[in-house]
């Protein structure tokens, strides 16, 4: 029973590991520039085990538009009508920042322990 | 072109059951994702990345389960709470379900009111719901300007007296029931429907963004 809720923790917490740095897989692939949703989408889908329905990404990014990270604009497009672009605001791109050191240095200690175990 | 008339409908019913999916998020937040939806379907038609049926139906798989999307819409935006239903929604059902026998126009008229301005239904619960009873709009007015019954016409002699009777129908069988049905039927039907809806439609628990 002990083993069971142990494994049924350790999805969670896979799950929820997941879900939190998916948003700056977003906020990363916009670092160089602004995309279109499709495009933004397909990229991230493409990132082995991040993402498992491509639809959840649209919640997540007006999430982030609410809150600043992002933003969006229209712009004329030579395959058919004006396309919805999006890209990082300048908190945006400090909270990248942030995180990135933050995501570097969690990554070092755990693989550091992981690799002395083993 | 009949490859794209499919991909279209595969498309569309997707579209729609994420919107339906989508109940339980603020509306507007709601609005803003089956528009995204919408656009990156385009966007992928365009680019070339669908073409076939096959391609459309790999795009919605991809894409994923209404259900899940709103899953995740619903732990970014807030969940919503269970009906709250308060006097303007029971009001309106009963004024948009009974209007065409009771009061028709200004009842009907009152109730759409009330049902545009409750948060209660969503956009398309709420056109159904001032469609499907327009027939309550004009009420039994309709009723007698289309009557479904015979009249009768009389021969009399000079005296004024009846002679001859002949009964004279003027509007053909189907008339009667189309009306009534329009009438009476539908608008109860609506009022079912929209007490139905009333049940999903929910509000924030905690409004967050």
């Amino acid at each position: 029973m002990v083993a069971d809720k142990g494994l049924e923790n350790r999805g969670t917490l896979l799950t929820q590991m997941r879900r939190g740095a998916l948003e700056y897989c977003v906020l990363a692939l916009l670092r160089d520039g602004e995309r279109y949703g499709f495009d933004l989408v397909r990229r991230l889908g493409e990132a082995d085990s991040l993402v498992t329905s491509e639809g959840t990404i649209y919640p997540l990014l007006g999430r982030l538009r609410r809150d600043g990270m992002v933003e969006t604009r229209w712009r004329e497009s030579t395959a058919g009508p004006p396309r919805r672009y999006y890209r990082l605001t300048q908190g945006g791109a400090r909270s990248l920042d942030t995180f990135a050191v933050e995501w570097r240095r969690f990554r070092d200690a755990v693989d550091g322990l992981l690799e002395g175990a083993g | 072109m009949t490859g794209d008339t499919t991909v279209d409908t595969v498309v569309n019913d997707y579209l729609w059951r994420v919107g339906s999916a989508l109940g339980g998020v603020p509306a507007a937040r709601a609005r803003e994702i089956t528009d995204e939806f919408a656009e990156h379907i385009r966007e992928a038609r365009e680019d070339g990345a669908v073409v076939t049926l096959a391609d459309a139906r790999n795009l919605i798989d991809r894409l994923g389960e209404p259900a899940d999307i709103a899953a995740e819409a619903e732990r970014r935006f807030g969940r919503l709470a269970r009906p709250r239903a308060g006097a303007r929604e029971v009001f309106a059902i009963l004024l948009l379900g009974v209007a065409g026998v009771f009061t028709p126009f200004v009842g009907w008229m009152i109730g759409t009111v009330l049902l545009w301005t409750s948060d209660s239904w969503n956009r398309r619960d709420k056109i159904l719901g001032t469609v499907l009873t327009l027939g309550a709009l004009p009420g039994f007015l309709l009723l007698l300007a289309v009557p479904p019954r015979a009249t009768l016409s009389g021969v009399t002699d000079p005296s004024g007296r009846v002679i001859s009777t002949q009964v004279v129908s003027s509007t053909p069988a189907f008339v009667g029931p189309l009306v009534l049905t329009v009438v009476l039927v539908l608008p109860i039907l609506t009022a079912v429907y929209l007490l139905v809806r009333l049940r999903v439609a929910r509000r924030p628990v905690a409004p967050n963004g």
